[in-house]
């Protein structure tokens, strides 16, 4: 007799189909990206191309004159690599990525392949852009089918075939949806029909605006799996914006963290997580919580310490690196550097871990640390000693003091 | 009950508009009777109270009164025989489709209307090979400034003063545009002499002697096309003119494959439009040449029976049948271009 799957089993299993539907999701895409690339012969092979950005800089008219949309940037991308581009809103990604698209003006220099972008003609180089409103990008009044086939009329080439279309749509679960009009499928749903397009493109450079923005939680790591493959497999550079640090950790092999029209930090997502260079970088890539203490240097490494002790410095810590445990357990790890006594003042679960919220004396800012423990109870909260990040009255990262 | 009420209420305000257009300002009170009957195709009669809500009623009551009784009047003068000597002191003889059938029977009204529409189509043509290219040179520029607010000038012109201008500009003695075909060692006809003759050998459809009213009239009219396309091409999302920026070979493909299906629908409606405005043009051909027998239209027959005869029976019965063919090419033509789904190339 076969067992019933138990509940603790379903989801295992929930997302081990999930994973299988990915993975042949992805094999569809890479081999219409294949195919389209050998029918294309080799002049259209594609292949990543680098992008250098000199001093860039975009001042919009109606924007005050001390905050332009972009300033200074700087940037080397080389060919073939992912880069995901992070900051909130207004920081200026979605503009640079206008830029390299070619959409916007700009000052300073973009190098496309070594090619000056201004003077660059669109044909000269395959680039597909993906718009945060992608739905604007499609003519209405036809199906997607047929907006599909638009890039390769615009280039005066051969349109991708109806074969070629219902494959890459399959993988993207819209398959079905080919023969509606715009107006007529989500906004999801539209999001991924420009996923296909672009792919479709055989792009060298694929530029992605907050491709997964519409998309639901539950198709976006295959979406994610999708992109990566099709990057893979056409060989392109591919710069994607985003404001989720899963985008990041997922897609990129560089990240890029802007603030304000600049660029904060440029490293792979462990180096931005490991050794944030700014403030700034710290509090908003992957740190949904941050706690800010003073610490006292002393024999032991460092101690909590109030506000206003002499000596003492500021610091921050992510809330998932300070882990609180019950009072005389031994400390989680030997790297880990105790900071105070507390008691647990309320407890969430996260979805993977539980959370507390302690504190000491009255009126003491609380810390939010990872801990079992229940509420009431004391703890003993330590810090992971490479966690501990200072920062100078300019934002930018100082070492740790001794 | 109506299946596509969007459809048909778009054919509806079209042909309100048209209308609008065509009539002449006597026959505008035709029009509550044409939104009432639009109403009533797309609301149905018991939703048709609906449609007056809201407080038309007293626009509504004016209207009727102030414009149906004159266009009661003209139609019904058609039937009767009515001329200057009885149109005020009354004694009308009742003639039936008396002057509807000399007028029909006649070889040269037939002739007259087969002009009246290729003079219509040459003016739409012109106006669209000039207009679309300009109106797509003026949507390529950032921003506009006061010298495209220049354009709606020719809009606002008294159509007289354009017809006289253009009269002037080709002047059989001191014409300028005579003057530069003469020094580009041309030989140009003596457009004037040519349309106001007052017999022909050979009847010509549309000789090249209307060709000044065909100036007039595109210089007139074509900045209105090349605004219209300005203005619709600027209504295409900012994203998908980039999107195409990024991938084609060219502007032109950009115009041809991404922004002309998008435009292409209110452009033939226009075009549309402007071929009924066309077939009524008075001023640009009266102007230059009269009542001459190888440029009048049906709007100079009419005008000639109103004024010059002053037969209105049958300017009355010209008019009507003129109102009765654009009425039928909106009835039959007007509904598919609204409800065109595909445009060129989409």
């Amino acid at each position: 007799m076969a067992l019933k799957p138990s509940a603790a089993d379903l989801p295992r299993k929930a997302e081990c189909r999930r994973l299988d539907e990915g993975r042949a999701a992805t094999q569809a895409v890479g081999r219409a990206v294949t195919m389209s690339s050998d029918g294309g012969g080799a002049a259209l092979m594609a292949s990543g191309l680098s992008v250098t950005i000199r001093s860039l800089s975009r001042r919009f008219d109606d924007a005050s004159p001390s905050r332009p949309a972009l300033e200074g940037v700087n940037l080397a991308i080389a060919g073939g690599e992912f880069v995901v581009i992070l900051g909130p809103s207004g920081s200026g990604k979605s503009t640079l990525l206008r830029c390299i698209a070619g959409v916007d003006d700009y000052s300073g220099q973009i190098l496309i392949g070594g090619e000056d972008r201004s003077r660059l003609e669109a044909a000269a180089i395959r680039c597909e852009w993906v718009p945060q409103q992608a739905d604007e990008t499609f003519l209405p009044q036809s199906s997607l089918a047929r907006n599909m086939m638009l890039g390769a009329r615009l280039r005066g080439e051969a349109a991708p075939t109806g074969r070629e279309i219902r494959e890459v749509a399959e993988s993207f679960g819209i398959e079905m949806l080919l023969d509606r009009r715009p107006r007529e499928v989500s906004g999801g749903e539209m999001q991924r029909a420009a996923l296909c397009r672009a792919l479709l493109g055989r792009p060298d450079l694929l530029l992605l605006d907050e491709p997964l923005s519409g998309i639901d939680e539950q198709h976006r790591a295959t979406i994610r799996q999708l992109i990566l493959k099709g990057h893979r497999a056409s060989g392109a550079t591919s710069i994607c914006v985003s404001h989720d640090a899963k985008d990041a950790h997922w897609l990129a092999d560089r990240c890029v963290i802007m603030n304000q029209g600049r660029i904060e930090q440029v490293g792979t997502p462990r180096e931005i997580v490991d050794e944030p260079e700014t403030e700034f970088v710290l509090r908003f890539f992957d740190a949904p919580e941050v706690n800010e203490l003073w610490v006292v240097p002393d024999e032991q490494g460092l101690r909590l310490s109030e506000v206003e002790s002499p000596g003492a410095k500021r610091s921050l810590i992510r809330a998932r690196d300070l882990v609180a445990v019950a009072t005389g357990s031994a400390a989680p790890s030997l790297s880990d550097v105790f900071l105070a006594r507390l008691t647990c003042l309320s407890q969430r679960w996260l979805g993977d871990h539980f959370q507390v919220t302690a504190a000491g004396a009255a009126g003491a800012a609380p810390l939010v640390a990872s801990s079992t423990e229940q509420v009431g109870s004391e703890v003993d909260v330590y810090a992971r000693r490479r966690s501990l990040f200072f920062f100078g009255g300019d934002g930018r990262r100082r070492a740790v003091p001794s | 009950m109506i299946r596509r009420p969007r459809t048909i209420g778009l054919a509806a305000g079209v042909a309100v508009l048209a209308l609008y257009v065509v009539l002449p300002s006597g026959q505008r009170s035709l029009l509550p009777i044409a939104i009432a009957l639009g109403a009533l195709a797309v609301f149905g009669w018991r939703g048709f109270p609906r449609t007056f809500r809201g407080g038309i009623w007293p626009v509504a009551f004016v209207i009727l009164l102030l414009g149906v009784v004159p266009a009661l009047f003209s139609i019904v003068v058609s039937f009767f025989d009515v001329s200057s000597a009885n149109l005020m002191n009354g004694g009308w003889r009742f003639i039936g489709l008396e002057r509807f059938a000399r007028v029909t029977a006649s070889p040269d009204e037939r002739a007259i209307l087969l002009r009246t529409l290729l003079f219509g189509a040459a003016c739409v043509l012109a106006q669209f090979a000039i207009g679309v290219p300009w109106g797509v040179a003026i949507a390529r520029k950032p921003r506009l400034n006061w010298v495209d607010g220049l354009l709606v000038l020719p809009i606002v012109m008294p159509p007289i003063i354009t017809a006289l201008g253009w009269r002037a500009a080709f002047d059989d003695s001191f014409g300028i545009v005579r003057k530069l075909l003469l020094a580009l060692g041309l030989d140009p006809p003596t457009w004037l002499a040519l349309g106001s003759r007052a017999s022909a050998g050979v009847e010509v459809l549309l000789p090249q002697a209307m060709i000044p009213s065909i100036a007039a009239e595109t210089w007139q009219w074509a900045p209105f096309v090349a605004l219209f396309t300005a203005l619709s091409l600027r209504q295409i999302p900012a994203n998908l003119r980039g999107w195409a920026g990024t991938a084609a070979r060219s502007r032109w493909r950009t115009f041809r494959v991404v922004e002309l299906p998008l435009i292409a629908p209110s452009l033939v409606l226009i075009a549309f439009l402007r071929l009924l405005d066309s077939l009524k043009s008075f001023e640009s051909i009266w102007v230059p040449f009269g009542n001459g027998v190888l440029t009048a239209t049906e709007s100079i027959r009419i005008a000639t029976h109103a004024l010059e005869i002053r037969d209105y029976s049958t300017a009355a019965a010209l008019s009507t049948i003129m109102l009765a063919f654009i009425a039928f090419t909106l009835a039959v033509v007007g509904p598919s271009l609204v409800a065109r789904r595909r445009p060129l190339g989409g």
